[in-house]
């Protein structure tokens, strides 16, 4: 039970799940303001937040999530499964896109659990994708919209098909 | 218009030499080329650029001054210049020279849109308008139009009703005309209707094809409801709420609360069919929540939520059991949920007038536990329990405890976490454990306690069982900030700043979250360590110049006029921060701290001070923007009694009227080390005079704060009668009562500094041995002025003016010099005191008072527990002692240089 909002400028003073600077949210702000949104709870508390862009060419064309998140007390209620369909929703019938897609770790298998039960199926495996301390490898999942109407854009077994981070799409 | 190749391989050693920052090397090139071409201004250009960089900013500006007159129109000039200007924050100044090279190009679209672009940075609102006018003039771009609505919407904002009529108008010209094709475009026709109320308007929009399209964005959608609803139109409201929530999302909280207002304003117009309507949608999108595979709340609080509206449009003595039986069931559904007491909240308050009502409801709730031998179960059962006594400590079961009960509560809680304990075996690092909230109540149970009885041994084994289980949940905030403020309380420092290291705040957090790590912290002698969390701190502020205009700047490109005014918003709020205020003060008290222990060197700190970012006039103040995050501290207090954030904290938060007292305090220095005669003390201590004499500041800063501005200003006053041209024997006598004023709230509170004793260790006493140090600080230097105006310079003329018996201005002069000596002297023995006590056989002490104390936990009473919390004293100890290391270094050099 919560307000979803579009996300506003303002939400990031009560924002505690801060990672980047200021531009990168307000760029996303400025250029995608539909596909970044709040939930917040009838006591006017921040939930959590998905942000996600529209990119590609021809039927790679589609809403990328490039962040989504609950914060702990409000986490098993839900949330991220509306968040999920508003941005969904947003790419289908604002953007006309092909499909959604998102970046997991590839250790994460709750989230992974939850991604797939929202209807996403793994694309692919990109190597090393996580560059850190240890390097970890991410699953590119996607969910086909309804303008993918064969299905073209997934396939099976994605877990097996191998990428170097290099050798992914340009617009990255 | 690029360099051509031959020019561009002669500059490419000076860009070279300037993008590695070798400006040395840069200015050489620069000054050979100028001996070639003195009048190139590119190279102008650039050298105004390195001397910028190198710290020559007035050279710089009028470098430019000189190229901007040339009106350049090639791109490295302008690029060069902007470039210098921007670091110089002269931005008017980009907009004239985009102004000039777009006027004297024309057709150069590019130019133009620069200049709107200088102005869009600037906030010149106006120039905005002109400049989209005359950029839509010439190309023709429906974007430009836009822009130029927008330029207008804004200036609308800003009051001028005018523009916000011209702004409708142009907008309902581009509608007929077919200029409207984004929903963007709709968005700020509609934010221009609604801006000026007309709601009827704006409802009236959704009714064109755009329109229409508007509303697949569910934003759109939302808007329409709530316009329907200001509108009264509440059966398309029911109507549209309704498909919203069938159709949609049974989880919407905006939509119930919309389906609610509208039934009922149709009950209030007889519609009473509505109210069994309401029912069986509640009941349709209760059945399918339960059928789908992940259980949403959202229909089942709507039921709540519904209930508690009918009971409250009934009569006072309307039977509220239904609705206490729909919150048992809900609870019985929801009650592992976190947020489950979130969302109880406003439906149980009104128990808390009976007490023994709200009992029978938290035995209800406690019924609804179901023992179980699985693991996910029972670490339902555990957040169950942590909603329970979270309600029972709204709903007032927990206030007034005596200090056994309290205890016994405590022994529970803490028995609660260890038995939850072993069920996080296999957690992440990162996530908490199941019971880590039943330790944060535990503490606020605590700090009651402590607030009534004043005992130190309560809070010592508040922040134990804190650190305790920090180790076990490294990552839970909640715990680190209760930590941090009891540390406070403590007059802990070491402690807080460990804490601040872990929580890696960062960006806007250092607006929002920094005083949890600094604020009040100056009176503990930690000067370097808040100052560099201070300094931390105030990256963002530089950050929000450069990088929000460029956003803005953004928004406009991709036409992204529904957060253009947000974006604004957000740039004003973090620009006027009250926070970034603070934080300017407290690094001019660090500074003046380090920089004062001898006369002259303080006269010359304040002399050298440059106030102009220390404003103290009203309105300034009162328009700082306190952004601070307080929500965040965990809270279960019922609303009529204080927060747990302002219990839990050494004393009243700083704010606006501190920013102000302080702020008045650096300017009279400032001003009363004026040599150049350019500010006006007379006029800011009369300022100050009036704004001490005001209700409200006593209560919104400590004693010993609002003594030190009682004395700058007694002093002050002194100072500037003693330089005022009247020399008569009205003013002497005025003289000798501010000096005798000031030597009496001197005294007064330097007796106050008591020494320091275990019984009542706590922030308090720090604070009051610092204040003594920063009110004989800035004394001494208002005295040493005083000095001064009398013609009080020399040796022998102060020797004579010590002896002399008769001037009554001289006699409290020598009298008020010999009591701050004073308070030096008694400052030193008290912190003797504290030097004594700060020792490790304190630790020994202050456990044996804890375990033989009647407030002793039970977890304390084991020798192992006793072991941890000897590690946990040894902490304190040391912090304290540092404190007073801190303190002994300053007495001891004022006291030498006397």
């Amino acid at each position: 039970m919560s307000l979803l909002r579009r996300f506003k400028a303002t939400d990031l003073f009560e924002f505690n799940n801060v990672y980047y600077n200021i531009s990168f949210y307000l760029q996303y702000l400025a250029r995608w303001p539909d596909l970044f949104s709040v939930q917040i709870s009838p006591h006017d508390r921040l939930m959590g937040y998905v942000m996600g862009k529209a990119e590609g060419t021809g039927k790679n064309w589609h809403g990328h999530v490039t962040a989504i998140t609950v914060a702990p007390e409000y986490r098993r209620l839900g949330l991220a499964d509306g968040m999920m369909n508003l941005l969904e929703e947003v790419s289908e019938k604002t953007y006309n896109g092909w499909f959604v897609d998102l970046y997991v770790r590839h250790s994460n298998a709750v989230a992974i659990g939850m991604y797939r039960k929202f209807g996403y199926s793994v694309y692919r495996r990109v190597r090393n994708y996580y560059s850190g301390v240890t390097n970890e490898d991410a699953y590119d999942m996607r969910k086909p919209l309804s303008r993918d109407k064969k299905h073209e854009t997934i396939r099976e077994n994605g877990e097996n098909v191998y990428v170097d981070p290099e050798d992914l799409d340009s617009w990255r | 218009m690029a360099l051509d190749y031959a020019t561009e391989k002669k500059l490419r050693p000076l860009y070279e030499a300037i993008d590695d920052c070798q400006y040395k090397q840069a200015l050489q090139l620069v000054t050979k080329m100028l001996k070639k071409t003195p009048d190139w201004p590119l190279i102008k250009a650039l050298k105004a650029l390195v001397l910028v960089r190198t710290g020559k900013e007035n050279e710089a500006s009028e470098l430019c001054k000189q190229v901007k007159k040339t009106i350049p129109a090639d791109d490295a000039t302008l690029q060069a210049v902007t470039m210098v200007y921007k670091e110089l924050g002269e931005h008017t100044s980009i907009v004239e020279l985009y102004e000039s090279a777009a006027n004297s190009q024309p057709k150069n679209e590019e130019f133009a849109n620069h200049w709107f672009m200088a102005m869009v940075r600037s906030s010149d609102y106006k120039g905005q308008q002109q400049a989209a006018l005359k950029l839509h003039r010439t190309f023709k771009s429906n974007k430009y139009l836009f822009w130029g609505i927008m330029s207008l919407a804004l200036q609308g904002e800003g009051g001028s009703s005018l523009s916000y009529m011209l702004a409708e108008r142009m907008m309902a010209k581009a509608q007929e005309e077919g200029r409207l094709e984004e929903v963007e475009h709709f968005r700020l026709y509609l934010l221009i209707l609604l801006d000026q109320k007309k709601h009827e308007e704006a409802l009236a929009l959704f009714d064109t094809p755009l329109g229409e399209k508007s509303l697949r964005d569910p934003e759109v959608r939302q808007m329409k409801t709530e316009l329907l609803s200001t509108n009264k139109k509440w059966s398309e409201v029911l109507a549209a709420s309704e498909k919203a929530l069938v159709h949609e999302n049974a989880d919407d909280w905006i939509n119930w609360l919309a389906y609610f207002d509208a039934v009922e304003a149709l009950v209030a117009e007889d519609n009473k069919e509505v109210v069994n309507n309401a029912h069986q949608l509640i009941e349709k999108l209760k059945k399918s929540a339960l059928e789908a595979p992940m259980m949403k709340r959202g229909p089942f609080l709507a039921e709540l939520e519904f209930e508690y509206r009918l009971a409250k449009k009934q009569d006072q003595g309307h039977d509220q059991s239904n609705l206490l039986q729909n919150i048992v069931t809900y609870f019985a559904q929801f009650g592992s949920k976190s947020c489950c007491f979130e969302d109880l909240q406003n439906y149980t308050s009104y128990l808390k007038l009976t007490p023994e009502k709200a009992k029978g409801f938290i035995q209800s709730l406690k019924d609804t536990i179901k023992e179980t031998g699985e693991k996910a179960g029972k670490v339902k059962n555990i957040y169950k329990d942590t909603n329970i006594r979270k309600l029972e400590r709204f709903l007032g079961l927990q206030s007034q405890l005596s200090l056994k009960e309290g205890i016994e509560l405590v022994n529970g809680l803490w028995k609660a976490y260890e038995d939850a304990l072993p069920l996080g075996k296999g957690l992440e690092k990162t996530e908490y454990q199941y019971g880590d909230e039943y330790v944060i109540l535990a503490t606020h149970i605590l700090l009651d306690l402590y607030h009534e009885h004043n005992n130190t041994s309560l809070l010592i084994q508040a922040v134990s069982l804190l650190e305790i289980a920090l180790v076990k949940s490294v990552s839970n905030f909640q715990i680190k900030l209760a930590l941090v403020r009891l540390y406070a309380i403590l007059g802990i420092y070491t402690r807080i700043e460990q804490i601040y290291l872990t929580m890696e705040i960062k960006q806007i957090q250092f607006d929002t979250m920094i005083h949890y790590f600094t604020d009040k912290l100056f009176s503990l002698g930690c000067l370097d360590e808040i100052e560099q969390s201070l300094y931390d701190a105030l990256v963002i502020y530089k950050s929000n110049e450069v990088e929000t205009p460029e956003m803005l700047v953004k928004a406009y490109q991709f036409g992204t006029f529904s957060k253009i005014q947000e974006f604004i918003e957000f740039r004003n709020r973090l620009d006027t921060s009250l926070q970034h205020s603070i934080s300017l003060v407290e690094l001019i008290r660090i500074d003046a701290m380090n920089a004062t222990f001898q006369i002259k060197n303080g006269v010359q700190f304040f002399h050298d001070l440059d106030v102009s970012k220390i404003k103290f006039d009203d309105v300034f103040i009162d328009s700082r923007s306190d952004n601070r995050d307080f929500k965040v501290f965990m809270n279960c207090n019922s609303k009529e009694i204080q927060s747990a954030q302002e219990l839990f904290k050494p004393t009243i938060s700083t704010n606006k009227t501190w920013v102000q007292m302080f702020s008045y305090v650096f300017n009279i220095l400032s001003a009363a080390c004026d040599t150049k005669g350019v500010k006006d003390l007379d006029s800011v201590v009369k300022q100050f005079t009036e704004f001490l004499g005001r209700e409200s500041i006593q209560a919104n800063v400590t004693c010993q704060e609002y003594w030190l501005a009682k004395y700058v200003s007694d002093l002050s006053n002194a100072l500037v009668l003693s330089k005022s041209s009247v020399k008569n024997a009205d003013n002497s006598k005025k003289i000798a009562g501010f000096l005798k004023d000031a030597a009496e709230i001197m005294e007064k509170h330097v007796i106050e500094t008591r020494p320091y004793t275990t019984e009542t260790i706590s922030w308090v006493d720090f604070h009051k041995t610092n204040t003594v140090l920063e009110v004989f600080n800035y004394g001494s230097v208002l005295l040493e002025m005083l000095n001064r105006s009398l013609g009080l310079t020399s040796k022998d003329a102060k020797r004579k003016a010590a002896e002399n018996k008769v001037d009554e201005v001289l006699m409290n002069l020598t009298a008020l010099q010999a009591i701050a000596k004073k308070s030096m002297v008694t400052v030193q023995t008290n912190v003797k005191t504290g030097k004594d006590l700060f020792r490790i056989q304190l630790q020994k002490k202050l456990i044996k008072e804890i375990t033989n104390s009647e407030v002793v936990l039970d977890y304390f009473k084991t020798k192992e527990a006793q072991t941890v919390l000897n590690d946990h004293l040894k902490i304190m100890v040391t912090s304290w002692a540092l404190s007073i290391e801190r303190y002994t270094d300053e007495v001891n050099k004022r006291i030498l240089k006397m």
